[in-house]
């Protein structure tokens, strides 16, 4: 036989209503998603040592209308035919429609505990708080064994280094919700924030957390609290019922702690903006300073001297210039008037007839000088014809030939009649005097 | 010890203080050491911690 006739009997016998349109359930294993939006799982039966495996798929149109995510471990029911791959020699379950195992009356359960906790008002949003900043001890109510305390460590010993409680608590499984609560309550006196993380799980495993113990733990917890429980799709009562909801356990690390670099540079922010602030006011306070010294500065106050000086210089320059321009003018106008009075001086008129009366004096001098001249000539001749006479008639003259001259009681003696016998007289020669007594008086007869 | 928190405050209140133009020079001065020994703590705080994990009885 062929391949092709051998893969032919297989798919023949495989189309039989005995695996089309049937209802398998099982576990799913080996989920996967595909890139092309295809999901392709197994579906397993365990049973005592024997394991039982059948591929599945679900194609891209059927998985969009799935309203949940597909996990493995999942218990479930699916709905479709058995298929012949005959160019991979495989054959698989071709899904149409999947339900979660149980989903049903779970859901129906959830809804009804969601109304009663809704009407006891634990999800209105006016109940959530906010988160304190800067939390001095944080409280965990998770399993002691399971990766969440590891994540949950690891990112705030790394955002921002704060002290762990660690309430431990089953997280699944009969019981677990009155264990969560009871976490929940032991913490909450001890810290600022409380963490209720579970690391993933199935819709089943989360069930816990959907009971009314666990929401009520939650919402009458007197500090705040971040749930890191359900996924995406399915939100558990007790994620709504948290202050905070967090899509990871790490998620709700780093919702509780800020980070320490970011802190270190919010530091280094406010240090950067005080100190700018404050050089910024030295600054000005440096210039205000600089301000007043200028102002009051000697340069200053010369430098507005001297421009003061200099305007006062300028003044005094247009002033002289028009004082100039004016005096030029009066000078001028002076110059005429000068001019006009000079022609009017007697001065001048006297001036200009000095030297004409000059000549005239000088010729009228000679002429006097020539006449005088002449005069004194006959003057001075008939002066000395008269000179001689007088010389010729001198006593003197007549002294030195012999004569003297007689004085009595100073009356010269022209005759003896003025003599008396015994009189003193004066006898007067030309070079001398000489007294004499008169001894005898006798007068000339006749002579 | 302060927590780190009534730190922060602090630190907030001198910023706003220093930031605040009625603020004289003498006093910016001072806020400004008391602010910048308050981010010394801060940062050593940071530096320093470490992360401290206890866990409690499950009763």
């Amino acid at each position: 036989m062929r391949v092709s006739e051998v893969t032919g009997v297989i798919t023949q016998l495989l189309d039989t209503p005995k695996l089309i349109n049937i209802r398998v359930s099982g576990e799913i294993t080996n989920f996967k998603r595909h890139g092309s939006g295809h999901l392709y799982f197994s579906l397993s039966e365990r049973q005592g040592e024997k394991e039982f495996t059948i591929r599945c798929s679900i194609w891209k149109n059927a998985a969009r209308y799935l309203p949940w995510t597909p996990e493995d471990g999942m218990e479930v029911e699916a709905f479709g035919s058995i298929n012949h791959y005959e160019r991979g020699g495989q054959y698989s379950f071709i899904i149409s429609q999947m339900w979660q195992s149980g989903a049903g009356e779970k859901a129906a359960l959830i809804e009804q505990w969601k109304r009663e906790l809704t009407a006891r008002g634990f999800f209105a949003p006016e109940r959530k708080r906010p988160l304190p900043e800067y939390p001095q001890r944080i409280g965990v109510v998770t399993s002691e064994t399971g990766a969440v305390i590891h994540d949950i460590q690891n990112v705030i010993s790394n955002r921002f280094p704060t002290e762990i409680i660690l309430s431990p608590t089953a997280v699944q499984g009969a019981g677990a919700h009155e264990e969560i609560a009871a976490a929940i309550r032991r913490v909450a006196k001890m810290v600022d924030i409380i963490i209720v993380g579970r690391g993933g799980g199935s819709y089943e495993d989360l069930f816990v957390f959907n009971h009314p113990v666990v929401v009520e733990a939650i919402a009458t917890s007197p500090v705040p609290v971040v749930a890191a429980i359900g996924h995406e799709v399915d939100i558990t009562l007790a994620d709504m019922a948290a202050d905070h909801r967090a899509s990871t356990p790490s998620h709700a690390a780093e919702m509780c702690v800020r980070d320490r670099r970011a802190e270190i540079e919010s530091l280094n922010h406010f240090r950067t903006r005080i100190f700018r602030r404050l050089l910024s006011r030295i600054e000005q306070a440096d210039e205000e300073l600089n301000d007043l010294r200028e102002r009051i500065a000697l340069v200053r106050i010369e430098r507005t001297l001297s421009q003061r000086r200099q305007y006062l210089v300028e003044l005094s320059d247009r002033m002289s210039f028009f004082a100039e321009l004016s005096l030029k003018k009066q000078r001028i106008r002076i110059k005429e008037y000068a001019a006009r009075i000079q022609a009017q001086n007697p001065a001048g008129i006297l001036m200009r007839e000095i030297p004409e009366r000059r000549i005239r004096l000088s010729e009228l001098s000679e002429r006097m000088d020539q006449v005088t001249c002449s005069r004194l000539a006959c003057h001075r001749l008939e002066l000395h014809s008269l000179a001689s006479v007088l010389e010729a008639r001198n006593p003197h003259t007549a002294c030195k030939k012999g004569y003297c001259l007689v004085m009595h009681e100073g009356e010269i003696v022209s005759s003896v009649d003025m003599l008396n016998t015994g009189d003193r007289v004066k006898l007067t020669f030309s070079d001398g005097i000489a007294e004499a007594e008169i001894h005898e008086v006798k007068q000339h007869e006749e002579v | 010890m302060k927590k780190y928190e009534e730190l922060i405050t602090d630190l907030k209140e001198i910023v706003r203080k220093i930031e605040d133009s009625e603020t004289t020079l003498d006093e910016m001065i001072i806020l400004y050491e008391q602010g910048s020994v308050i981010i010394r703590q801060c940062e050593e705080r940071l530096s320093d911690a470490e992360v401290k994990i206890s866990r409690i009885g499950k009763e």
